[in-house]
């Protein structure tokens, strides 16, 4: 049994005393936010996996137009440290999922409801394109065997039969939490890999395709809104010698404090990505040619003043050099995102002819 | 039996120190709900709403299970059941003892949780 006293033993320091079954902590820097309710039975592990992290309860909708039973589960799941939202039809818990702020993500409904039974509740809600799954608990009272598979078919995750045991009923929410928490555990995993999908692991800026899609979606839009686009090729002077004379790690370190540079003096709007080895990109949406030139100086310069702490001892003094190109009415399809990358890429040649450590333009 | 008191028992274990509290606001409920339920029942009657009829038998017959007024509830059920089938008009002198159970179930109900 979880209360109190067995928490003070693993949590010394914790300042926490237990009323109406809701554990209130006083104590700064609590790991959790400010109250935790215990749940009757469960384990330690759980309790600790809750206080570890900062509490937020999972929110359970509790649907059925029978007043005693919807009274006894949003009791039985208030103990149990769950929050409880009620509807008593069909068609108010539809109203609360469309409408409640943090989506819904847990629902036990009754079946046998007039107009909208809780089989229609449910393939409604399975039909919408709702953020994240909706685990749902068919409650029924209707326990032949056929009927639990028609619930299940309709898309129910689970089943409880009225009048249900209370334990059962805490276990199967246990049941849903798991796999609500699995299916959290995926899309982060999700989200995580498409972020490293699009940037270059070594400057942390966008890699060379997602600029590219980046640019090319500004193309698009420069389109449809008549404004100009300018882009800014730009590569490091010299950087064969960095490698040759200070090793590899050393070019990468210079690699990383140039695209900080190159972040720094862009605007947060504007497009920043590592195209090839030492050449960067950067998209500047509605930025005429002048603008561009600018920027582009603004960046050559911040290199130029900028020095590299060797770890043999000693500074290296970089620079670089930019090409820029600018499309001041975009009106072609998006083989033109090419021709303005080319034009960039030869005016960067020929500052780099002249010298490096400055900008050209290109005469497009 | 009238009632199987380890219907609403079996809430002690979750409910522990609010168990008391608990039974007596879900027994509230109960009686409220289940006189709502008899009038809706009547006037169902009156009215001929088979619907009607059979929805408000069908809620108080899990409610009566939910309690643990078996006996209660396998009266509802066969209420529900033959006015799907039967209509009505045969039902009638099955209420005044449906009433009387109830109110069986009320006084065993305050007897065995008061």
């Amino acid at each position: 049994m979880i209360n109190a006293k067995s928490l003070r033993w693993h949590y010394p320091d914790q300042v926490m005393r237990v009323e109406h079954g809701v554990l209130l902590s006083a104590s700064e820097g609590s790991p959790f936010k400010c109250k935790l309710f215990i749940p009757a039975k469960g384990n330690l592990c759980q309790i600790r996996e809750k206080l570890k992290y900062n509490v937020s309860m999972l929110k359970v909708l509790v649907v059925d137009d029978e007043q005693v039973a919807r009274r006894i589960v949003e009791k039985t799941l208030t103990r149990l440290g769950y929050e409880v939202l009620l509807a008593d039809s069909g068609e108010a818990a539809w109203k609360k999922i469309q409408e409640e702020p943090e989506p819904i993500r847990f629902i036990i409904t009754d079946w046998n409801m007039p107009l909208m039974n809780g089989i229609q509740l449910i393939k409604k809600i399975r039909a919408a394109a709702l953020p994240g799954y909706v685990y749902t608990i068919l409650v029924t009272s209707n326990s032949k065997d056929e009927d639990i598979v028609k619930g299940l078919y309709a898309g129910a995750d689970d089943y409880i039969t009225k009048p249900f045991n209370p334990t059962e009923l805490e276990a199967r929410v246990a049941v849903g939490e798991r796999v609500l928490a699995l299916e959290d555990g995926l899309t982060q995993a999700n989200n995580q890999l498409e972020k490293l999908a699009m940037v270059d692991s070594l400057t942390g800026l966008l890699n060379r395709r997602a600029i590219y899609k980046f640019a090319r979606a500004e193309l698009e839009r420069a389109r449809r809104v008549s404004e100009p686009l300018s882009v800014i090729f730009l590569d490091i002077d010299q950087f064969k010698n960095v490698n040759d004379q200070h090793g590899h790690l050393t070019g990468d370190e210079a690699l990383k404090l140039i695209a900080q540079i190159v972040k720094e003096r862009s605007r947060a709007y504007d497009g920043v990505g590592r195209w090839a080895g030492d050449e960067f990109l950067v998209v500047l949406p509605g930025a005429p040619e002048n603008a561009a030139q600018n920027a582009a100086k603004r960046i050559v310069e911040g290199i130029a003043l900028t020095k590299l702490a060797l770890p043999e001892g000693g500074m290296l003094s970089l620079s670089a050099s930019a090409g820029v190109a600018t499309q001041s009415k975009v009106t072609g399809a998006i083989a033109l995102l090419d021709d303005i990358i080319q034009s960039a890429d030869e005016a960067l040649y020929r500052a780099k002819e002249a010298g490096g450590n400055q900008v050209t333009s290109s005469p497009r | 039996m009238i009632i199987d008191p380890s219907a609403l028992e079996a809430y002690r274990e979750v409910m522990e120190d609010e168990a008391d509290e608990f039974i007596a606001d879900v027994l509230n409920s109960f009686y409220t709900n289940a006189r709502e339920l008899l009038a809706t029942m009547d006037s169902a009657l009156l009215k001929n709403n088979v619907d009607e009829f059979v929805r408000a038998a069908h809620t108080f017959k899990s409610t009566a299970a939910t309690v643990g007024a078996n006996p209660l509830s396998g009266l509802l059920a066969d209420l529900e059941k033959r006015g799907e089938s039967e209509g009505l008009s045969a039902l009638k002198p099955l209420i005044p003892p449906l009433k009387e159970a109830f109110d069986e179930v009320e006084k065993k109900l305050k007897e065995i949780f008061s």
